[in-house]
């Protein structure tokens, strides 16, 4: 129990850095200095950093893949986040609603969203419309699925007390259904924006001019391996961003976590 | 909703304005439903319903319910405004959220969230949502149930009291004799299923009453022996019809 108080912030900020990731880079960088593992096929990671900062420095080309992945990935998000809550919306609350479309996202669903990228090619072309497009479709499913488990979730008491105080349809939807099912829709937008970038690379990997996906097989082609880590980095720092992004928002709200009564 | 089975039958009941008065029974004998039927959550039964005249904007009956009422992300404050929904000005409607807080002593708690209170705090919230809607009709569905003993108790004082200046009609469901007798003009007595109105108790003990000292009443004591016992004959009757329907499924089996 004392040992606990001699433990002060900074101690514990560090303990915090004693992680599984950490120490596998930690791991991984003595290997490959120490030549046990081959660095020209496993490259230290401070070396892919510094290639990593080089390139971010000095490399206009490769600032603009990032930003044009980046772009695909926003404007993916901003495609799909609103469809998929609204239409969760009108599932969650009608039943009959929900009756009709359930067959449709049962069906469709489990179908592999990367296969249906030969078709978007062929209806959108091979610009940026088809690579939106299947971001988006990776980011709505996941997004809409939250959203109706969400409003699932109420209890009866809640539609109990909008009948018996007549609480007005607006201030219902906003106030209890969006307001209630917020937890559920930032948990959503950050798995389904998560899996956006694998919907990001895959879509680059095929007939692309630009993007980190494009950045990475090029960098295959050219055999050029660390770059392939660089790329690997930048997808992971990515993922890292969003999940924390939103588990941040998640933390603002200081109502979860709450002991429920009764 | 209930298919064939009848939970009311014979049930005949009017409430004067202003009157508190509770209803007693068995468990399963149809109270909730009855309660749904004049919330209006249960539209769909044979009877009828009569109500006072009423402006077509303001809220005739609110209901007190036994279970966590609230939204979890609404402070209590914005939990009690979001029920107000008469054509009033919003600035009238900040003052009666604060007053009736007030009057449940739970000002100092109003930019708590519900997940922050303790159920004796939660359930005069409810009270004071209740009282804040300006309906004629208060609905009460055991509401102090799930408090501990003193919470209890507590509570009865405080609806005593808060009544004590309004004239509301309240319609009080509980198990609890001792607290219908307490806090009722009438308390009346519910067969076992299906429910109908057995007796009716006029408790003629002075107001304003005080719920430590009525219970030293001579009045008071003799009436929930009264009720005491003829409860105890509804509670046995559904005891023996429980048993006859278990009997009957295994039958079947």
């Amino acid at each position: 129990m004392d040992k606990k108080q001699t433990f002060g912030p900074l101690s514990k900020r560090l303990g915090a850095l004693f992680n599984a990731p950490v120490i596998l880079l930690i791991l991984w960088e003595l290997l490959a200095r120490f030549q046990v593992i081959d660095s020209r096929y496993f490259p230290a990671p401070v070396a892919i950093l510094r290639r990593l900062a080089g390139l971010l420095l000095h490399d206009p080309k490769f600032l603009s893949d990032l930003s044009f992945s980046l772009k695909r990935l926003v404007l993916g998000a901003v495609l799909a986040v609103p469809f998929a809550i609204a239409l969760g919306l009108i599932m969650g609350l009608n039943q009959r609603a929900a009756r009709f479309f359930n067959p449709l996202i049962s069906v469709t669903y489990p179908i592999p969203k990367l296969s249906v990228l030969p078709l978007l090619m062929i209806l959108l072309g091979i610009g940026d419309a088809s690579k939106v497009a299947i971001i988006a479709i990776g980011i709505f499913y996941l997004v809409l699925l939250s959203v109706i488990h969400g409003i699932r979730r109420f209890p009866e008491i809640y539609s109990y007390i909008a009948q018996i105080y007549r609480i007005p349809f607006f201030k219902k939807i906003y106030s209890i259904v969006l307001k209630g099912i917020l937890p559920d829709i930032l948990y959503g937008c950050k798995v389904g924006i998560g899996y956006g970038l694998v919907m990001v690379v895959a879509g680059e990997f095929f007939a692309a001019k630009n993007g980190m996906g494009f950045f990475m097989w090029n960098a295959w082609d050219q055999f050029r391996i660390l770059d392939v880590y660089v790329g690997l980095a930048v997808f992971s720092l990515m993922g890292l961003a969003v999940f924390s992004f939103f588990d941040l928002l998640l933390l603002k709200l200081k109502w979860r976590g709450r002991p429920r009564l009764w | 909703m209930f298919g064939e089975l009848a939970v009311l039958e014979d049930f005949d009941l009017s409430l004067r304005q202003g009157e508190f008065v509770s209803l007693i029974g068995p468990s399963g004998c149809g109270k909730t439903t009855l309660l749904k039927i004049f919330a209006g959550l249960i539209k769909d039964f044979s009877g009828e319903l009569e109500c006072q005249p009423h402006e077509e904007s303001e809220l005739f009956a609110s209901v007190v319910f036994q279970d966590f009422a609230f939204f979890p992300w609404l402070n209590i404050f914005d939990n009690i405004k979001i029920c107000l929904n008469s054509p009033i000005m919003d600035s009238k409607k900040n003052r009666l959220v604060s007053s009736y807080l007030e009057r449940v002593r739970l000002l100092d708690f109003k930019d708590y969230f519900p997940g922050d209170l303790s159920e004796g705090m939660i359930q005069r919230a409810n009270v004071a949502r209740a009282l804040a809607s300006c309906s004629k009709v208060i609905l009460m569905d055991e509401p102090f149930v799930h408090l501990d003993f003193l919470s209890r108790i507590q509570l009865q004082q405080l609806t005593l009291e808060i009544l004590a200046g309004e004239l509301r009609t309240v319609f009080f469901i509980t198990h609890n004799i001792h607290e219908a007798v307490t806090l009722s003009d009438r308390v009346v007595l519910m067969s076992a299923r299906p429910g109908k109105n057995v007796k009716e108790f006029l408790i003629d003990i002075p107001r304003p009453r005080d719920v430590n000292k009525i219970r030293e009443n001579r009045r008071y004591l003799d009436l929930v022996g009264e009720i005491t016992e003829l409860l105890t004959v509804e509670v046995e009757r559904t005891q023996r019809q429980f048993q006859q329907w278990i009997k009957n499924k295994h039958s079947v089996l």
